[in-house]
């Protein structure tokens, strides 16, 4: 032991504090720019419309797709630079297990992908009530939601954005647990002479063999939760349209969940059997 | 061969091909615990990829591979400090954020010694390893790894592709920091700089074990180490 501390390090805990350190270099940054856009908005948006907020307008908007774009760039490039370049000989020499290091990365860059597809909403559907506004609609922000979404009343939209929000999460995690398979198996000794070409083909085969298998499955058994207008709620089989009140597809989700389940633990044996670091 | 009482290593009919190149062919050893052992072979003769399945990167072989009495894994990781001999530090981390990132995983790290070995090693702790020179980055991580206290040192070629002033100064480095009964297990085919500190040695080549036996013995008729190498492996390089 060392003179710093004879108290065991949760390994874990220092794998996701380290991967969210090195993500959020850059990440952050488009973060600060779109904030930093979206306050000068707020700021100037009462006054003249002059040059400031015509250029706030253009970031808050183009800054939350450029995030998505940054972010994804981000989950491939630091997974494929951290594990499988020469980096890989300190990642696979630490003395923690392939979930964990899979784990680690899943968490941290589920979470970025989650925030960016997020602040992009909010801004699609915070610009498109603003604009509304200007052109003299009176429509405010809980109206055009209701319109977007065909909801039928004001009450159910903060459980329509909670099942949005868990939507999100679901496919963030989903778009990611693919990338995270495709260029791991990409690095097996069958594909590595052209794993650039393999993990791309890999994340189409599996993206849409997810779809169909999820499709198969929704069509022999597809849950609903229903949300009724006098504020009861009810799970239940089959294909239902409710005319008082809302109707939330559950089992698309949960068939999602289960296959990313399935194919964090497919990487992680592949990590842990198949892999030969270069 | 026999078993070696306390062995720290130990390995059973281990085999790795590549396709269709063996590399390893049913190879057996046991590596004596407190020594410092040579791993001596030619270019290409499985060195690197016998560290590479201590060390568990690779981990698609064929026998029993034993560090420690456990199966290469988190247990065996934590035991074992390796130097690979690519550069494995991530560009944007500064010398201080790699002693960090070891600390955070190893709880054998020595920090405040890694912090003052910045200074003796006349190393920036600001500066970024894509900044580095090639001898300043080996340098951290030679650093890194003997600022712990590990019961089991595995160096790749820690002299490799430096001048004889540097090897020099490697080799003190890790004579100097080296815990008391620790084991090293260094490959190298710069015998002549090493051989002296040798405690043992192992030759593999041709997929097979060649050679093991301490260096007291191998040079008692007068023969060292490097000319013994040479007569090992003077077929490889006749035409």
């Amino acid at each position: 032991m060392t003179g710093n501390s004879d108290k065991p390090k949760n390994k874990m805990g220092m794998l996701l504090k380290n991967d969210f350190l090195a993500s959020s270099r850059v990440i952050s940054l488009v973060y600060i720019v779109e904030i930093v856009a979206f306050i000068l908005f707020l700021i100037t948006k009462g006054g003249d419309h002059g040059k400031v907020w015509r250029i706030s307008v253009l970031l808050s908007t183009v800054v939350p797709f450029v995030l998505i774009l940054v972010t994804l760039f981000f989950v491939v490039y630091d997974f494929n630079k951290s594990l499988y370049s020469q980096q890989g000989y300190l990642t696979y020499s630490l003395p923690v297990t392939s979930n964990q290091l899979l784990g680690s990365k899943m968490i941290v860059y589920g979470f970025w992908m989650s925030v960016s597809f997020a602040v992009a909403i909010f801004m699609m559907v915070y610009f498109a009530a603003y604009l509304e506004q200007q052109a003299g609609d009176t429509m405010q922000m809980a109206d055009l939601f209701l319109g977007m979404f065909d909801l039928p009343s004001v009450k159910h939209i903060k459980i329509y954005a909670f099942y949005g929000l868990a939507m999100f999460f679901i496919f963030a995690f989903s778009l990611v647990s693919i990338l995270y398979f495709a260029i791991t198996a990409s690095h097996v000794r069958l594909f590595q002479k052209a794993n650039f070409v393999w993990a791309i083909v890999i994340f189409g085969v599996v993206a849409i063999m997810m779809l169909i298998i999820t499709s198969i499955v929704d069509s022999h058994i597809f849950i609903n939760l229903l949300l009724y207008d006098d504020g009861t709620s009810k799970i239940k089989a089959g294909d239902i349209m409710l005319q008082n009140g809302l109707s939330l597809p559950l089992s698309p989700l949960f068939y999602y969940v289960v296959q990313d389940v399935i194919l964090f633990f497919v990487t992680s044996l592949i990590m842990r059997k198949w892999i030969n670091i270069k | 061969m026999d078993s070696v009482k306390d062995s720290v290593i130990s390995v059973r009919n281990l085999s790795k091909s590549y396709g269709s190149i063996h590399v390893l062919n049913n190879v057996s050893f046991d590596l004596e615990r407190g020594h410092i052992i040579g791993l001596l072979g030619p270019n290409g003769s499985g060195k690197t990829s016998l560290i590479k399945i201590f060390t568990g990167l690779i981990n698609d072989y064929k026998g029993e591979v034993l560090i420690d009495g456990t199966k290469p894994g988190v247990i065996s990781k934590s035991k074992v400090a390796y130097l690979p001999e690519k550069t494995y530090l991530a560009s944007y981390m500064t010398a201080d954020d790699a002693i960090n990132y070891i600390a955070d995983f190893y709880d054998d790290f020595d920090k405040e010694k890694a912090m003052k070995m910045i200074d003796v090693f006349q190393l920036d702790h600001k500066q970024k390893v894509k900044t580095m020179s090639k001898g300043q980055q080996e340098k951290i991580q030679l650093l890194l790894v003997m600022c712990r206290n590990a019961q089991i040192y595995i160096l790749d070629e820690p002299m490799g592709g430096v001048d004889p002033a540097a090897r020099d100064f490697i080799l003190r480095a890790i004579l100097q920091n080296r815990p008391e009964g620790s084991t090293i297990l260094m490959s190298t085919h710069l015998i002549h700089d090493i051989e002296g500190v040798l405690d043992s040695i192992i030759m593999i080549g041709r997929g097979q074990l060649l050679m093991q036996d301490t260096t007291a013995n191998l040079t008692a008729q007068g023969k060292t180490i490097n000319e013994i190498f040479k007569e090992v492996f003077r077929n490889d390089w006749e035409f």
